[in-house]
Order: structure tokens, then sequence, then C-alpha cells
């Protein structure tokens, strides 16, 4: 479950701004199993807990994360933004997502906190397949279809942005921890079971 | 896709020239597309078809750098850090910040700042009127506003009222019509304007335009276009009295009947000799013949054709000389007001069908309901000196505008600036304002709601997200051509944490312990439907809030056309003047003594107009048009719209070669009080000596503090007029160089 663990840590701190004891927490589901002891996550502990002893780190995590996901100018963690035919919210990206949750019998209780194709609704999908066991071939889809298109390339806006601090190491850990995914989830290419959303009559 | 569409009708809420019907298709709860009226037109029923502007109001609506939380100042005020808090934070902090700077500085230090983002009769600053009312005992009020300060301050002087519209079919039976810096193209100016203007065309009225630019409105209306140089507009006018008085062309019943002060003969007793609009005209009072050839000088419009233009308006009956408000808003800007007045009493053109009053032209045949709130605070500043009473207030007298009061108790220490942009960006002179905001000493708390981060908003404590017009219901009426009402159905729900205003300020009233007092037991929809039960009180013709709200608009009917003034010149009876008559004179401006505010019009030297020595360092007179790419600042950074009309600087080839600049070229243009960039445009379509940009962009200065965003408002002076105290926008002396 540890890959469960990764994807929770991640799609929290991409959800709200995170303090110290969020950082914590985050510390104690990264505690790798022996056998993974030299993974990203461990990385990621040890930048972690470098944040969690610099001054005033409450302070610096809030504005930053105000800066990057909150401000104009910021990252735009939408995976309709990053892949619609406009860079605009609720486009076709996003309700791909929306159905391919349906299909799996899900919906987002609180859209109006983040929409289904904001970064963190989408880790927090995969979470759910790995905690449902046995849903290999739906995570394949998902992680093909909505995240691997893009999140890879958020992560690269991250880590050029200006205001970029925490986040950097946060888009470091995310980068590699996609790599191992990638690597995990691959073979057979095909989605048979969960094939790309076919829309129609959508405008401009 | 999945689901049911639904078609919903509503209409941009922003504040622009038009009230068009939009139709909003809904599907899975989300807009997919907007499209406008397709009503079938009969009965006198002409669609009220939105214009590019409505039509990307999607992109708008899911943008996704649209403000999503509240968000508090953790930085220095306007250095752009912020941090999110919570609604509850947020209103705690507003419940504090107004206990605390009430009971230190009472009610006249409170003000809600000019903003008109919002323009349906639910928005954030009715009830914000309505919640500083009822605690606290007020705010400081203002009085005009930045579009019409000084033609509504002037057109009373005049006809003693700004309404002095009449109904556009009029148009039709005009033979001539003057579009007097007027470009209805672009900023619609009510919805339809430039089509009947099409009409009149259709039917054989011969259009002319005045203006510096040959604008969208020239271009596809005009049978002449007459430039003229910015803050001269009264040297064309005095030009064209003078050919006028010359040649007897004026209405002489009309003008016996009707006029006080036309000529020495029309003067009212007890004045001295030689103070009439004539006496002026024929260099009686200051030894200046303003012949043509005087105006050419001045104006540059060449003498033959002002002699052709007065000649042609005085013998061409009947004639419509319709105004813009582009031209009140310089220096000296209530003087166009009253000359265009003047020119159409003195030929006849006041009262009778297919004539035109000029001045500031509207009407309204339709009074809506209003959310009601007792303000106990009379005293009012003008619109335009809010920066002034910041730093100043307490020291302010008449002179500057106060009114109602000697003395103000307190400089404003708290500002609500809800859904508008003009504590920074629209206000003259950003870096003067910026300073004057960025001292935390000064004003105290600064709160801001609006959709994006805006310029303005970075320059607040607390910024919170507001919901766009789609994802509340309102009720608006038409534009200044007031004679249909327009239903705002919600279409979506809101996005993330947005909020509309009432919303919020429910929970802080409960925490000032007024909620009761406040709410008045009503939720925000039962405010719509008391703005309807209201309305229907006063005109039962009115349709009742379900009618309203399934048929989406409701427009009177009309017997026949409005004539403005057609009751005085047909029936006598007296103009809502002290004189009851059309003052050319003014005794009232007589009596202020001061040659700013002359008692009949005439042309003033401007400030940073062509004949100020400052020329010699800034040659270039730079105006902001109001562009169809958006209204004021909201949609100004619409890509979809910079795709039709992207942001540039006009400059004439003359000018442009003189600099070394090609078309597309970026330029720095600046004064001594800031500096922007923009792209050129070289184009004939504006005169030489003169640069044009849009206004409403967004500021955003580099480190070195030049714009980036290209905003006027980095350039323009703060220097309110001299009656109206209203805004200067168009008086601007810049270089423009080009940046290799």
């Amino acid at each position: 479950m540890f890959r469960a663990c990764q994807y929770d840590v991640l799609s929290r701190l991409f959800s709200d701004q995170s303090d110290s004891k969020d950082i914590e927490a985050y510390l104690g589901y990264l505690a790798p199993p022996s056998s993974e002891h030299d993974s990203a996550a461990a990385a990621f502990s040890r930048q972690l807990r470098l944040w969690l002893n610099s001054k005033e780190p409450d302070h610096l995590l809030r504005t930053e994360y105000a800066r990057l996901f909150i401000m104009p100018g910021g990252i735009r963690p939408y995976e309709s933004v990053y892949r619609g035919k406009v860079p605009l919210l609720m486009q076709e990206p996003w309700l791909e997502a929306k159905q391919f949750y349906r299909r799996c019998g899900l919906k987002l209780e609180n859209p109006s906190r983040h929409p289904e194709d904001h970064i963190s609704s989408e880790l927090a999908f995969m979470l759910y397949l790995i905690e449902m066991g046995n849903r290999k071939a739906e995570e394949k889809a998902f992680f093909r279809q909505h995240i691997d298109c893009w999140v890879p390339q958020m992560l690269e806006d991250i880590k050029k942005h200006t205001h970029a601090h925490f986040f950097k190491d946060v888009a470091n850990f995310g980068r590699a921890f996609l790599e191992s995914e990638r690597e995990y989830l691959s073979g057979d290419n095909k989605d048979t079971l969960f094939p790309p959303a076919q829309l129609q009559g959508s405008d401009k | 896709m999945s689901g049911e569409e639904r078609t919903i009708i509503t209409s941009c809420a922003h504040n622009c020239g038009g009230r068009c019907i939009l139709r909003v298709h809904v599907r899975d709860g989300e807009v997919v597309r907007i499209d406008t009226d397709n009503r079938e037109e009969n009965n006198g029923y002409l669609q009220l078809r939105a214009c590019l502007r409505g039509r990307a109001c999607r992109e708008r609506l899911y943008h996704p750098d649209r403000l999503k939380y509240p968000q508090k100042r953790v930085g220095k005020r306007g250095e752009g850090k912020f941090a999110r808090i919570s609604w509850e934070e947020a209103t705690d902090l507003i419940a504090g910040e107004l206990r605390r700077i009430t009971e230190k500085y009472g009610p006249e230090s409170r003000y809600i700042s000019h903003a008109y983002g919002i323009t349906g009769v639910l928005g954030d600053r009715a009830f914000m009127q309505r919640l500083l009312s009822v605690y606290g005992g007020g705010y400081l009020n203002y009085y005009n506003t930045y579009s019409t300060a000084c033609t509504r301050t002037a057109t009373e002087y005049t006809y003693g009222t700004a309404a002095t519209g009449s109904s556009r079919d009029n148009w039709l039976h005009s033979k001539l019509i003057i579009l007097w810096g007027h470009n209805p193209a672009e900023t619609s100016f009510g919805t339809n304007t430039a089509y009947y203007l099409r009409l009149a065309k259709k039917r054989g009225a011969r259009i002319i335009v005045v203006d510096p630019r040959y604008s969208d409105t020239a271009v596809a209306l005009a049978d002449q276009w007459i430039p003229v140089l910015p803050t001269t507009d009264n040297a064309l006018m005095d030009a064209m009295f003078y050919v006028i008085i010359k040649e007897g062309l004026y209405d002489r019943e009309f003008v016996s009947r009707y006029c006080l002060g036309f000529d020495e003969d029309t003067m009212p007793r007890g004045f001295p000799p030689g103070n009439s609009l004539a006496a002026y005209i024929m260099g009686e009072s200051d030894g200046v013949v303003k012949t043509p050839e005087w105006a050419e000088g001045i104006t540059r419009v060449p003498a033959d054709t002002i002699r052709r233009l007065a000649y042609e308006y005085a013998t061409t009956r009947p004639a419509a000389l319709i105004q813009g408000w582009g031209p009140q808003r310089h220096a000296y800007g209530e003087q166009p007001v009253r000359g265009a007045a003047v020119l159409a009493a003195i030929t006849g053109n006041v009262g009778i069908p297919g004539g035109w009053a000029a001045g500031t032209g509207s009407f309204s045949r339709l009074r809506l309901a209003q959310v009601p709130f007792e303000n106990k605070v009379k005293a009012a500043i003008a619109a335009f000196t809010w920066s002034e009473a910041i730093e100043r207030g307490v020291e302010m007298g008449p002179g500057d505008g106060l009114r109602y009061t000697e003395k103000l108790s307190s400089n404003i220490k708290f500002i609500a600036n809800l859904a508008g942009n003009g504590l920074l960006n629209q206000h003259s002179d950003i870096n003067r304002t910026r300073r004057i905001l960025a001292d935390e000493s000064k004003c105290e708390f600064i709160l801001a709601t609006d959709e994006f981060m805006t310029a303005s908003a970075r320059y607040a404590d607390l910024v919170l997200p507001g919901t766009n017009f789609l994802e509340r219901m309102d009720i608006a009426p038409a534009w200044e051509y007031r004679d249909y009402v327009v239903f705002l159905e919600k279409a979506v729900e809101p996005r993330f944490e947005c909020r509309t205003g009432y919303d919020w300020m429910l929970e802080v009233a409960e925490k000032l312990g007024v909620r009761a007092e406040f709410s008045g037991g009503k939720s925000y929809d039962d405010w719509a439907r008391y703005i309807v039960e209201q309305t229907r009180k006063a005109d039962p013709a009115f349709p009742t809030f379900e009618e309203l709200r399934r048929e989406g608009i409701y427009r009177m009917e009309w017997q026949e056309p409005l004539v403005a003034f057609r009751e005085q010149v047909a029936e006598g009876r007296p103009f809502p003047t002290p004189s009851g008559k059309i003052e050319i004179f003014s005794p009232r401006l007589f009596e202020m003594n001061n040659p700013e505010i002359p008692a009949v019009p005439k042309y003033i030297k401007s400030w940073e107009g062509p004949e100020d020595a400052l020329r010699e360092k800034y040659p270039l007179q730079l105006i902001g048009w109001h562009s169809k790419r958006s209204t004021h600042s909201v949609m100004s950074d619409s890509e979809w719209l910079r795709e039709v009309a992207p942001l540039c600087l006009w400059l004439n080839p003359v000018d442009a070669e003189a600099r070394g600049i090609r078309d597309g070229d970026r330029v720095r243009v600046y004064n001594d009080r800031g500096e922007l960039e923009v792209a050129a445009r070289v184009t004939r379509r504006i005169m030489p000596g003169v640069a044009a940009m849009p206004q409403g962009a967004h500021y955003s200065p580099d480190r070195e503090g030049v714009d980036r965003g290209g905003c006027i408002n980095t350039l323009t002076k703060y220097h309110p007029t001299p009656l109206a105290k209203g805004n200067p926008q168009h008086t601007n002396l810049v270089q423009v160089e080009v940046i290799r």
C-alpha cells in the first residue's frame, strides 16, 4: 500500500496549504517499508524535515501555496486547463474525468471545493482505486488518460516557477513517483476495459 | 455529452453601454455555449443582440485565474503577498475592522468606492449601503460618476436636467446627424444604438463624425469624418457660432422665446453688458473674434470645413447633434457639453422630432425599485476626489466639491471596493494613487470583492471571491435609454468558495449584532421579489416576479416617440432651470466668478492641450478610448477578445516615421507621471499629433515601475475639472519611443 500512501500525500499537498502539523503527518505516511529505503519518498522525507526546521514554516508554506495555486500568474492545476482545446476550467477533459469516476460508481462529494479534474481529485481517485484492490485495469487506464498526459508538464511548470521553493521539492518527488508508476502500470497499452471517452457536441 | 440541455436568459451585468440578451446553454450543470436574442422581430420588437463581449462571457466564467477563496494580505499593502483564509476568518476581520474604525473615526470615515462591476439591483453595493446604514450610522456619499461627471453637471446648468435624450426612433426623421466624439459601434451606448443610426442612414440622413480617430462608427456610418484635436472641441463650436451668427442662420424666434443670454437682447436683467454668447464670439468681451480661421489654428480643422459644417447644421432641419461622453472627460469637459447644447438650441433642434437636444442625452421612463437604506450621513464628495479625501478629507471644502456639509469629520479610513477596479486601475495617475494607498496609516482598511485579482484588489487588505453574473440571479434595467428590464437568471452554481455579497454580509451583520435590521428577514431571493413588488406599486403595468422571470425581459409599451422638451417647445412650459429658459448664459455660473467656469460656453486653453508649452517636452496628445475589446477593465485580458482587437497604441504615420516606429513595434509611452509599454499600430485612422489607446488594460508594473500591461492611467493626471470635479482622462501629453 505504499503506492497509496504516496498518492495520498501528493493529493493532500496540492489540495490545500499545508502547515507543520500536516508535514509531520506526511512524514508518517511516507515512512518507507524497509525494502524501499532509497526511494524518492525517502529523499522527499529528508527535504520535508528540513522544511520543518526552517524559520516560520507555516507562514512560508501558506504564502507559497497562495502564490502558486491561488494568485494569478501561478500554476493552474486542472487537467482541463492543460488539455482543453481552450485553457479554461470545466472543458472536455474535466467531463471525461467526471465520467470516468461515474463509470466506477463514484461521484465527487464536494466538487465546488475542487472540480473533478483538479490534480488533488485525480490523485485521490488513484488512491481510491488502489485501496479498492483488484482494479489494475482501471488504474492503468486512468493513469494513462488522466494523469500521465498532463501532470508531468505541470510539475515541470512548478519547477520553473520563480515562487516555487517548497513545491520544487514536491515536484521532484512527484516526477520520480510518476516515473515509477509509469513503469509499474506499463504493459498492455490498450485500455480495452476503459476506452477513452468519446465526446460530442461541445462548442469552440 | 450526457444530460439535458436547458437554456436560460440573462444579460451581462457589467457596466457596459448595452443591456443585451444572452441565451446561456447549460448541460450537466455547466455552461457549454452562449448565444443571443433570437426572438422574432415583430410589433416593433428589435432583437437585443449581444456584442462580442457578451458572447465571450464563458471564457470569463471558466477562467482558471478566477478568485476562488478569501485571501488576506500578509505583506505590505500593494506588495502582492496574500494567504488563503476561511470565510469565518474573513467575516471576523471585516466585522472587527468596521467596529474599530467606526468607533474611532465615525461614519464619515467609511466609503463605498465608485465601482460598477455589478450593475444589477442586487449587487454588492446595494447591500453594503444597507449594512453601513444599519451599523454605525451611514457612510460618506459620492455624487456624479467617472463616466458622466461633466456632462451631467453642465447639461443641468443648461437645460435644468440631464434627461435630454429622446427615443432613438427620432433619428429616423433626422436629415443630418452629427456624432460628436461618439462611437456607439464599439461602446454600444444603449443596445441597438448603432443599428438605429444605420436605419437613419438608410432613410437618407447624412452622418458626420467629429473625432480625432476614424473610429469604427466612422468607418461604418460616416459620410464625412472631421478630425479635431482633443480638448479643442469648443474652438470648433465657437467658430460654428461665429458663422451662424454672422450669416444670421440661427432660429430667431426660438432664441428669443426659449433662450437666455444668446445675445445682449436676450440677457437677463441686472448683469453688465458684454456677457452674452454673441459678445464673446464676436470678440466684444475678449478682443478675439472666433472666426473659422482662428479655430483652424487651434483645432486643425480647415476653416472651410468649419464653415460648411456650421452652414449645414444650421440649415438642415431636423438635425441631431449627438454627443458621446469622451470629449467631456477632459480638463474643461463642462464646456463642450454646454457648447453643443447651445448649438442645438439656437438652430431650433430642441423639442422637435428628428432633432436632438445634445448634452447627456439619456432618458428614463422606467424606474426600478432599489434595496432600501437610510444613510444618515449627508456629506458627499465628487466621485473622482476620493483619493484626495484619504489624504486631506478634513481640509476639503465646497471649492473641492464637498457638498451638504461644511467640513468632514474624518479622512476616509475604511473602503469597501466591491466589484470594481477604480481603486487603482481606472483612477487617474496610478503612481500617485499607489503612494496614497500604500500608506497603511491613511486608509486603514480596504476590502475588495472581485472575480479576479485586479490591480485594485492587490491593494486591498482582504480580497473576497465574488460570483460571476452567471452564478447568481439579479434584475437589471436597460442602460441610459431606460425602457426595459432584464431578469438575470442564474445559470450555474458558484464554484469554489465564491459567494455573493448579500450572503457573506449576513454573517458580518450577525457578528455586528444587526442581522435582523440588515436582512429585514429576507433572503436574497426575497429581495428580488421585493424589488418587483415595490416597482409594481409605482407602475402597475410592471409584471409580477413570476412573469418577469418566465419572460426574461419586460419592455415598456410606447404610444409614441419620446421627444425631450416637446412640452416646453410645443406648449410653452418652462424649462426646469431657475429662469425657465435654456441658459446659454448661466447666472449661477456667472456668480461663481471663475474664469475656468465661464457663464457662457467658451473655448478654454487646456493644460496639457495643444497650446500648452509642455508640448516641447511631450509633443503628443494621448487619449484612451472605450474599445470593443473590454468594458473598462472587465474582459480586457480576454484571449478571445484579444484576437479581435489587440491592445495597441494608434499613431499617425507622420508621428511614427518621425520616431522611427514601424507598425507592430513595441514602444514606450511616458510623461512625468509614468511610463508604459505597448505595441504600436501605425495608421491614418488617427490624426497627426494625437496618440490613442484603449482604456481598461490591466496595470502590471515591472520592478522599475514600468507598466507592461499598458494601462493608460499610468499616464493620466489627477486634476479634477473646475465645476463638476470630474476626471480629465483624455488630457495627457506624452512622448513615444520605439523599443529596440
